[in-house]
């Protein structure tokens, strides 16, 4: 009888205790979370001032660049056929004839760079894939770095948004990589799951701590690239490599 | 009181069901799949072979316990990142200890006690895990919101069931044979606690839908 009252006294304290402990630990980690949400805000506001920022950088790089290639080759156009107006004499009109369609295709040329900058024509016309292996055949032509490009299917099939934000995310990877990381290969392998896409891009340049530098980073580039993968609701993980770095990004159907 | 019971059996395979037919964002419940799965086999086991065809309870605990470890190993595994290897091994080691033991050593002893040495290392696993995935959620500081974090959910489930029937496994035994009636009461706790995972599961998969 006195066991069983012993019994009966250990499962209703033992049971009693083992609730409130886990019903304690859950109410804290509830708090803290309140505190971490309003920490969180503060967060998005900045990612906004830093989208705005962005933005503004964007429209003044966009200035520049008009200014210092279309505008000046313009400018050197309308002289050279001034000159052409002014001095007609045989010997020099197919010289001034030549320097201006030279000038002429420079800024075609340049035209065509800054428009593929703010949005590159095959992400809308031919999708993401072909858009990618676009950009890589770019980089491969203008850098020292080899690209390439790997996919388990013949298309990505997602929408054009989803394209662009993906298009960015990777355009800001490899331009972090190009300026920092000193790589001779960089790898994108695009591999089509059931329930998604698995994204990794595998490069052997120096190691650099993604999640480490975008806590610390008071640039815009890995804001970025973390408000993207969250419009994408993605995950982002890095894999811990030897050499190199191997980002991986999963994104849902 | 049966129907009870039979309800909160049934329940159990609401949460696969919901993520096989609902529009979810299966990425988000990767780690949490294998312990649904095990849910609905534990459900429809335990309404067709123990309620229909009145198998023993005795026959199926060791494989149920064995499924809920793997899965729940699974699991948090995924979840911690594949960190505390050690402790994952550890515990693997000696979730095979206990049942050579049961089996060897114990092997006179009850089914409900034996059931009950698991289930008490399975609630130091849930307890360990579950803590270092919180201490890991915030030291990571990238949540936004865990409200709308699916593991949040089943992991609040885990350990709130693990912890709140650890000592009805360990007395239910001696309960049982003292008085039958009144397990049936003590053994309330078990299935409102059931409900409780279950239900978790179900709001974590409804979280993970597809906006």
């Amino acid at each position: 009888m006195e066991s069983t009252f012993e019994i009966n006294l250990t499962f209703w304290l033992g049971t009693t205790v083992m609730l409130f402990l886990a019903l304690g630990l859950i109410t804290t980690v509830i708090l803290y979370q309140k505190k971490f949400v309003q920490a969180k805000q503060k967060e998005a506001e900045l990612l906004l001032k830093t989208a705005l920022e962005s933005e503004k950088k964007e429209r003044e790089r966009i200035a520049k660049d008009l200014h210092d290639s279309v505008q000046s080759d313009l400018s050197a156009i309308q002289n050279y056929l001034y000159m052409i107006q002014k001095n007609s004499s045989a010997n020099t009109f197919d010289q001034l004839m030549e320097e201006t369609k030279v000038a002429l295709q420079q800024t075609i040329a340049n035209t065509r760079m800054i428009s593929y900058k703010l949005m590159p024509p095959l992400l809308e016309t031919r999708g993401f894939l072909v858009a990618m292996q676009d950009y890589f055949e770019q980089l491969n032509k203008n850098s020292s770095v080899h690209f390439t490009l790997q996919c388990n299917t013949n298309e990505v099939a997602i929408s054009t948004n989803q394209g662009y934000e993906l298009f960015r995310i990777f355009q800001e990877f490899t331009n972090n990589l190009l300026k920092y990381s000193q790589a001779t290969t960089c790898s994108l392998f695009i591999r089509a799951t059931k329930n998604g896409y698995v994204f990794e891009l595998v490069d052997n340049g120096i190691s650099f701590l993604f999640k480490e530098h975008y806590k610390n980073s008071k640039g815009l580039g890995l804001q970025n690239i973390q408000s993207r993968v969250k419009s994408l609701q993605g995950s982002l993980e890095q894999k811990n490599v030897p050499n190199g770095n191997h980002i991986t990004l999963e994104i849902p159907l | 009181m049966h129907a009870f019971l039979i309800f909160s059996i049934l329940y159990g395979v609401i949460p696969l069901l919901y993520y096989y037919f609902g529009k979810i964002n299966r990425l988000a419940l990767k780690e949490a799949f294998p312990f649904i799965v095990v849910v609905f086999i534990a459900s429809v086991y335990e309404f067709v072979g123990t309620n229909l065809l009145q198998i023993s309870y005795e026959k199926w605990y060791l494989k149920y316990k064995i499924l809920a470890f793997v899965s729940i190993h699974y699991f948090f595994y995924h979840l911690l990142k594949q960190k505390y290897r050690y402790f994952f091994w550890f515990y693997i080691l000696c979730f095979i200890a206990i049942v050579v033991i049961n089996n060897t050593l114990f092997y006179h002893h009850n089914y409900m006690d034996k059931s009950s040495y698991l289930t008490v290392l399975q609630t130091i696993i849930v307890i360990h895990f579950s803590i270092a995935w919180f201490y890991q959620l915030f030291n990571e500081m990238q949540e936004e919101n865990l409200f709308q974090n699916s593991n949040f959910y089943i992991v609040s489930g885990l350990f709130i069931c693990y912890c709140g029937t650890v000592y009805l496994f360990l007395t239910a035994n001696h309960i049982y044979t003292t008085n039958k009636t009144v397990f049936q009461y003590y053994w309330l706790l078990n299935i409102v606690l059931n409900l409780f995972l279950r239900t978790t599961l179900i709001v974590a998969i409804w979280k993970a839908r597809l906006k």
